[in-house]
């Protein structure tokens, strides 16, 4: 009981006010993608012509959609592609990325130079650019899109990582570990990834926000998740409903990927340590101020030295 | 190689393109002795200290700790293991020396364990630097610069070395601190019979710690020999002139 609250008590220091919020939502739209079975009303691809364009009743929540399938369960069916492109994109990205990264800012010099200069290439192409080439060669579908948009985010995500490491490698600990005798991997997988862990995390949550988003444009282009799956980029695309006046079919899956894109930035900002604006601090007591000086003057353990 | 001598440098040079940053330095440190590097900022005090270790390469010269050469960079893990087994360094920031995510408990284990040594030693070590319980299970954020640096120092001893650099390990310190800690260091020094070397430009500290003191003038040695002789009675002009820079009651800056 103790150990929850001291967990829940960290998770609010860290995200505050702004980031708990962002990451309840989170969490509610990930419980929903793999309890989706269990929650959704109904079949995400059973179709009732009979119910095509339904408004929303007791029946369908939301309504349902031209070939009347409903489309809260179609939304939280959708989730799980939604959510899953973009993870697949983010871990492959991540797995290539960082030991270039680190192996960039281990060794300085020349090895730097030609990964940074490898990763300024890929950055200057653009990723649905290069998902839309891969498409074409490969051929629609889910696969192709999540490859190329992987490789497009490598340098998105490790020249962050790069940085950061880069920045530890020139901390006096790091010499002394080497001098103990430690070799290169322990180093950087033990000690400098260790203490880089909140930027890598904070920057994923951002990546996987704007992975989220590119995989909806393509599937939207229909070029990634192909119909009938059910896909928020795909609900989107739907203009066959916008034009007969059906937009909440749009609307919905439309809000929900900007909410969770919202949700992801704002947590991968708290994590990385970016302070939330001022409009959404927690309007405070004025004692409270002069309560955190007093707090931030960190007392040592026990007296001094 | 003097069979007497923990660490023997001979002609040891190092030069950062242009500039030459340590020219033609011969010393020798007897083991279980203690020798002080003196000399103003960017006399190469610190380069030395790091080719010793192996974080530069030096440029010519030759580095034996314990009889065997290493001046050429180490290879392999076995190797490297050997090396920290025979010299470790406590730098001079404690703010950055350590790991910011390990508590000193676990940096000294991991020493420990890297070295295949006893686990059981941790407690000793922490009990040696004078680290409490709490201030041992604690991470160096919650650490004054003092209990950081005595953390340094078990974690430097965790690996049993023969030979400690301490560099500038206690400038960064408060007067009272820098004491307590210059105590520790001549009582684990009696204990184990460890040698150091002692870079520092604080001729005070050289003089409570060392037997054999070196000043270094833009990368080249100007004078060495006994402690008290060279200090007290240099015979060369620019040492004289280190001596004096040294406040003093009644010190005044001359026009």
């Amino acid at each position: 009981m103790n150990r929850t609250k001291k967990l829940w008590q960290r998770a609010n220091t860290t995200l505050g006010r702004s980031g708990m919020l962002a990451g309840g939502f989170l969490l509610v739209v990930l419980l929903a993608a793999v309890l989706a079975p269990l929650v959704a009303p109904a079949d995400p691809n059973q179709s009732s012509l009979l119910d095509s364009y339904a408004g929303p009743s007791g029946a369908h929540l939301l309504g349902a959609d031209g070939i009347g399938r409903d489309l809260l369960s179609r939304l939280i069916f959708g989730a799980r592609t939604s959510l899953l492109g973009p993870a697949l994109v983010v871990g492959v990205s991540l797995l290539l990325g960082i030991p270039l990264a680190l192996l960039a800012s281990w060794y300085g010099g020349w090895v730097d130079g030609v990964i940074a200069r490898v990763f300024d290439l890929v950055y200057a192409l653009p990723g649905l650019l290069l998902a839309v080439l891969t498409v074409a060669l490969f051929g629609p579908g889910l696969t192709p899109a999540v490859v190329a948009l992987s490789i497009a985010y490598i340098p998105f995500l490790a020249r962050i990582v790069r940085a950061a490491a880069r920045q530890q490698r020139v901390s006096p600990y790091v010499d002394a570990l080497a001098v103990q005798g430690f070799g290169v991997l322990r180093i950087t997988v033990r000690h400098i990834l260790r203490n880089i862990v909140p930027v890598v995390v904070g920057q994923a949550a951002i990546a996987f926000g704007y992975a989220l988003l590119d995989l909806a444009s393509l599937s939207y282009l229909g070029l990634a998740v192909q119909a009938p799956t059910p896909d928020w980029g795909v609900m989107v695309s739907d203009s066959d409903a916008l034009l007969k006046g059906y937009w909440l079919q749009v609307l919905a899956p439309g809000v929900l990927i900007v909410l969770t894109v919202l949700a992801l930035t704002v947590v991968g900002a708290r994590i990385s340590g970016e302070k939330p604006p001022g409009y959404l601090r927690r309007r405070r007591p004025a004692g409270a101020a002069l309560k955190d000086r007093a707090e931030n003057d960190r007392t040592p353990v026990g007296a001094a030295a | 190689m003097n069979a007497g001598n923990a660490v023997e440098v001979r002609g040891l040079s190092k030069h950062f393109k242009a500039h030459h940053a340590v020219v033609d330095v011969d010393f020798d440190v007897p083991a279980g002795g203690s020798l002080g590097i003196v000399g103003e900022s960017g006399s190469g005090k610190t380069t030395v200290a790091r080719m010793l270790v192996g974080l530069e390469r030096p440029t010519s010269g030759t580095i034996a700790v314990m009889g065997r050469d290493r001046s050429a960079p180490a290879r392999g893990a076995r190797e490297r293991g050997r090396r920290a087994r025979e010299l470790q360094i406590v730098f001079q920031d404690p703010y950055t020396s350590l790991d910011p995510s390990q508590s000193a408990r676990a940096a000294v284990e991991e020493v420990l364990r890297h070295h295949g040594r006893d686990l059981s030693l941790t407690q000793q070590l922490v009990d040696q630097v004078g680290l409490t319980e709490r201030q041992a299970s604690a991470r160096p954020r919650d650490l004054s610069g003092g209990q950081r640096q005595r953390v340094a120092i078990a974690r430097a001893l965790a690996a049993s070395p023969k030979v400690l650099i301490l560099d500038e390990a206690v400038s960064a310190l408060d007067v009272s601190i820098q004491a307590q800690v210059l105590n520790l260091l001549a009582d684990i020094r009696t204990e184990t019979g460890i040698a150091y070397l002692l870079i520092s430009h604080d001729l005070a500290v050289v003089r409570q710690l060392c037997d054999t003191v070196l000043v270094l003038r833009r990368g080249r040695v100007v004078e060495q020999g006994d402690c008290a002789t060279v200090l007290d009675a240099p015979a060369q002009e620019y040492t004289r002139a280190l001596r004096e820079a040294v406040p003093v009651p009644g010190w005044r800056v001359s026009a």
